[in-house]
């Protein structure tokens, strides 16, 4: 019955100890410090893990090398952090802009996540970009040529939304594991080893609006798939377009 | 008396204010580590902080009773069971609490956390019995408190339903309840 709640926090022990008075609290709002492009990179090399919480599209056109996707328009966004990041990681942020990246903070503090700010990008991504260092891209796909190229060329798929979300209507040929469930921390070992693909094969990965989407190939990437496709505007797009989902149970959806 | 919910969208996290307008009292019940929606309320209820309650050490958000008795000098009130290493009342069940024509009755709802508390809430003006409960981490929106959070979950469930639950069914049925959580989990 447990597995059927909605996750925990990651970091709950730390939380409980904070309202206990174990550990510290934040009084003030934490001000995170802004990092230079080489203190970025330096700072990755001694393993820090990097959030960038720009949009899916932002994102996709160009991030830091192993980043993580975590959308800070996301309701979810603290916990979402808690639930990707390696527990006690320390972590960077990549914003739109260093005002964005201060929101990202505060969102933070409400679960004892600041801590593990080490800082941000100072002036965002073109500063990263202007610096000559380098970038990784995300190809999105629109769902009418994701549509075209499942019967043409073998794309797969991945949905990375809920047990609900996927029970009321997904794709025939998509293949099911919730977003949390790719990361090792929460799943250990994680379930993203149960993928019957290679990484070398084409998988375009969907969620509800393309959010999800972005950060479970965030995580993906990481564990070396090379090709990997977001899909724009996700099953919400997929059914505005009027293509076929079927139900839990197999039966085709009525729109 | 006044009554107002503070609700933090992102997380679903509800924090009640509640006042008596004729001494100008309010107490808030479960504040986030973001403290100026309280302050602000206050303000524009014309009413001072007299009461600080967390109902237990939440396991989802940083609590911001601490940080609000540090910066306007209310009370801050704890459940006796709670393990705390910082100064506070503690308050046990059948406590209760007065602001002029408001009475905040403690009922210990174990099952959560083995400290958790919920208020009862009296408008005396109104009449002698409860008007409503505000039931934290125990009872949610078509649900009960998880055991399984903040502790293993086979320890806490048999009083859960033994104690916990039977003290809420045994409120009169008028009684409204507003819980701790509008959506996600505690």
């Amino acid at each position: 019955m447990q597995d059927e709640q909605p996750l925990k926090p990651a970091n709950i022990l730390n939380i409980v100890a904070t309202n206990q008075g174990k550990r510290p609290l934040t009084a003030k709002l934490p001000v995170a410090e802004a990092l230079s492009p080489q203190q970025v990179e330096d700072l990755i090399e001694e393993g820090h893990a990097v959030v960038d919480a720009r949009s899916s599209a932002e994102f996709g056109a160009g991030h830091i090398p192993r980043a993580y996707n975590i959308q800070l328009s996301s309701s979810e966004f603290e916990q979402r952090v808690g639930w990707v990041t390696p527990d006690e990681s320390s972590i960077i942020l990549v914003a739109d802009s260093n005002e964005d990246a201060q929101r990202c903070i505060y969102n933070t503090a409400f679960i004892a996540l600041d801590s593990n700010v080490a800082g941000f990008l100072n002036d965002g991504i073109d500063n990263w970009m202007g610096s000559g260092k380098p970038v990784e891209t995300i190809s999105q796909i629109d769902v009418n040529s994701l549509q075209d190229r499942l019967s043409t060329d073998g794309l797969q798929v991945l949905d990375v939304r809920s047990d609900e979300e996927w029970d009321e209507g997904h794709m025939d040929t998509a293949r099911f594991m919730t977003y949390t469930s790719l990361v090792p921390q929460l799943d250990n070992p994680a379930k993203i080893d149960e993928l019957p693909w290679t990484l070398d094969q084409y998988i375009a990965v969907t969620c509800a609006t393309g959010k999800r989407s972005s950060t479970a190939i965030s995580i993906l990437r990481r564990q070396g798939y090379k090709h990997l496709y977001n899909v724009t505007g996700g099953m919400e797009a997929w059914k505005n377009a009027g293509f076929k989902l079927i139900d839990a149970a197999g039966n085709i959806c009525k729109v | 008396m006044w009554f107002e919910t503070l609700i933090r969208e992102e997380t679903g996290c509800a924090a009640y204010m509640i006042g008596c307008q004729r001494t100008g009292e309010c107490a808030v019940f479960d504040p986030l580590w973001d403290i100026q929606p309280y302050i602000d309320m206050a303000k524009e209820k014309e009413s001072t902080i007299r009461y600080i309650i967390d109902s237990h050490s939440h396991a989802d958000h940083v609590s911001g009773a601490r940080l609000l008795a540090d910066s306007i000098g209310g009370e801050l009130i704890l459940p006796e069971l709670a393990e705390i290493t910082y100064e506070a009342t503690r308050v046990k069940h059948g406590d209760l609490i007065k602001m002029g024509g408001v009475g905040l009755e403690i009922v210990h709802v174990p099952g959560h956390r083995p400290e958790q508390i919920n208020l009862l809430v009296y408008d005396y003006p109104r009449g002698d019995d409860p008007w409503f409960i505000l039931t934290a981490d125990f009872v949610m929106v078509g649900d009960v408190a998880r055991p399984d959070l903040a502790q293993a979950g086979e320890e806490d469930a048999p009083i859960l339903f033994d104690t916990s639950i039977p003290r809420f069914l045994d409120l009169p049925d008028c009684v409204e309840v507003y819980p701790g959580h509008l959506a996600g989990s505690t």
